[in-house]
């Protein structure tokens, strides 16, 4: 078994626009997530892992404390990743169109599975962290673009790409809250990220052989 | 025997009544040929056509059953239909702000529902950027509907109503955020308005009076800039001179794009069956057109307009105001404001 373990620096970029507009600064370490590779036949698998600074994320139970020394907790994580593919010596060998809501509630959503991906030796895998504009012009959809996900804005439309919670002391917000929302595919609004890592070596995915790449990055 | 012949005739008449009713059938009946549609002469292409939701009778019937349902709405209070009325072109008929659940009173005027199909923004700041997903501000909204999604489809799913229609509509009873959006879409889609006797006066099939003339060419010369036909509408965005109103602090088109050249700009709405949409403007403040066209005279003189277009209308006189009235009365569509399709019967 080989296993990717791969933080998602964008998503750590995503969270510095917004932390440096709020008047509570949060930590520049703050969170990481952790993506795993996962391989069996044809089916991959993306195992994703969220952390702040080196431990697992913990929602609710846990207090945090920022740059500032100040202390937060996080009650919800939730984020939109899409437009996966894998890239091999000749190119972009694989591209799935599908959306996935990754929600850190919600443990089945932190495992993406990828079906018929085509035997080959990969590179590097990409996604897009967030959602693209025409899914975003696209009116009623279904799946994890459902509205009824509550990531979707009426009044502006347009996917939340990522929402944070949480409580902070700091906050001056009502009841201490602390909320980022972050969406937004207008000229001069566009927040989502392409995302490219590139693999440990390379990802052999041959039928009946199977794998796990597995590698641990922290900032 | 002068009263039973009397009686024998009136009899034979309710007999003859009763008939027509029945062979009239169920007046909420929608076949396909009802939902037949095709882009009215002088329109452009349709922005919303249809794609990946193909109007059905079946559809727009549950399209038309969930516009006119109560249930939409947290308290079961009120409808789409309460704020959007059929002979009003579906705007609300001299309430200035939209009316929500529990008394509540919002913040703009409720505007009409037509022609949406050509219509690639929605809402008077235009935030909305498609046809299907725009119910979902009015059913969401706190002051207007307040219902949640999960709510509304519990609701739905436990009704003895809607299971069958969602099946008639779809195939299956499974009820999904998109299908009540896409049904919705077909209903209001269908909504539209090309049948004023403008329009029958550009297709050669009746003639304008003198004044309704005169009142096209001024239309044309002092209006049409942010109006033109055939929606009477650039689809653009305006400050319309309009001083703020202190209470609502409304900024706007700013408060979607954040740019501040936006604040105070509004949607400029069609004219089309401008006649019955009153009261006018994005907060309802004018109740009369002769109020509109003397705050459009006005702007001649005035020294603080944003937009250069708007002091070339002005001043307008007292006869020219009145030919303006007459032609903006040959853009009402009858046809379109009784229509017994857009009409739910109980």
């Amino acid at each position: 078994m080989t296993k990717v373990c791969i933080p998602l620096f964008i998503c750590l970029s995503c969270f510095f626009v917004f932390a440096k507009a709020s008047p509570l600064a949060t930590s520049r370490k703050g969170n990481n997530t952790g993506a795993t590779v996962h391989r069996g036949g044809s089916e991959l698998q993306l195992h994703f892992r969220h952390t702040v600074k080196d431990s697992t994320l913990q929602l609710n139970n846990v207090t945090y404390t920022n740059a500032l020394g100040q202390p937060y907790i996080l009650t919800k994580f939730k984020y939109y990743i899409g437009r996966i593919y894998l890239k091999s010596a000749h190119g972009r060998d694989y591209q799935s169109e599908e959306y996935f809501l990754i929600d850190e509630e919600e443990e089945g959503s932190k495992v993406i599975r990828l079906q018929h991906v085509p035997p080959g030796e990969y590179t590097a895998i990409g996604f897009l962290l967030g959602v693209d504009s025409l899914h975003n012009c696209s009116g009623a959809q279904s799946g994890a673009l459902d509205p009824l996900n509550g990531m979707f804005w009426n009044w502006n439309t347009g996917y939340i790409f990522m929402k944070l919670e949480g409580r902070s002391p700091a906050s001056p917000a009502p009841a201490h809250l602390l909320e980022y929302h972050i969406g937004g595919y207008a000229h001069g609004y566009r927040h989502m990220r392409e995302v490219q890592l590139s693999l440990p070596g390379l990802l052999q995915i041959q039928p009946g052989a199977p794998a796990v790449v597995h590698q641990q990055r922290s900032r | 025997m002068k009263n039973s012949r009397a009686l024998l005739a009136n009899l034979l008449l309710w007999a003859a009544g009763l008939l027509l009713m029945s062979l009239a059938g169920d007046p909420n009946t929608i076949t396909s040929k009802h939902v037949a549609w095709k882009t009215p002469k002088g329109f452009p292409p349709p922005v919303y056509r249809f794609k990946d939701n193909p109007v059905s009778p079946a559809g727009f019937v549950l399209g038309r059953a969930l516009f006119y349902d109560p249930l939409l709405s947290r308290d079961s209070t009120i409808s789409c239909a309460t704020c959007h009325q059929a002979f009003a072109a579906f705007a609300h008929i001299d309430h200035r702000l939209s009316h929500g659940i529990e008394g509540r009173i919002g913040t703009r005027n409720v505007p009409p529902l037509q022609n949406l199909l050509w219509s690639n923004h929605f809402m008077w700041d235009g935030g909305v950027n498609h046809l299907e997903v725009q119910p979902l501000n009015p059913l969401t909204h706190p002051d207007e509907m307040n219902e949640t999604l999960p709510r509304l489809l519990a609701k739905l799913q436990q009704s003895p109503r809607y299971p069958a229609l969602f099946a008639a509509a779809y195939g299956d009873t499974a009820i999904r955020t998109e299908r009540v959006l896409k049904a919705l879409a077909q209903f209001t889609g269908l909504l539209i308005s090309a049948n004023a006797k403008y329009d029958q006066y550009l297709r050669h099939e009746t003639t304008l009076s003198e004044q309704e003339l005169k009142g096209l060419r001024l239309f044309e010369q002092k209006c049409s800039s942010c109006h033109p036909a055939p929606f009477f509408t650039t689809r653009g965005f305006a400050n319309n001179g309009l001083p703020p109103d202190s209470l609502l602090q409304d900024i706007g088109r700013q408060k979607i794009t954040g740019r501040p050249e936006d604040r105070y700009q509004f949607s400029i709405p069609s004219l089309r069956n401008v006649e019955v949409t009153y009261p006018y403007m994005h907060d309802g403040r004018m109740d009369k057109l002769w109020q509109v066209l003397g705050h459009y005279s006005r702007l001649a003189t005035d020294t603080t307009l944003t937009d250069a277009r708007l002091r070339a209308i002005g001043p307008l006189s007292a006869n020219e105001q009145v030919d303006l009235v007459a032609f903006l009365r040959t853009l009402t569509d009858r046809t379109f404001l009784y229509d017994r399709r857009f009409i739910m019967y109980p």
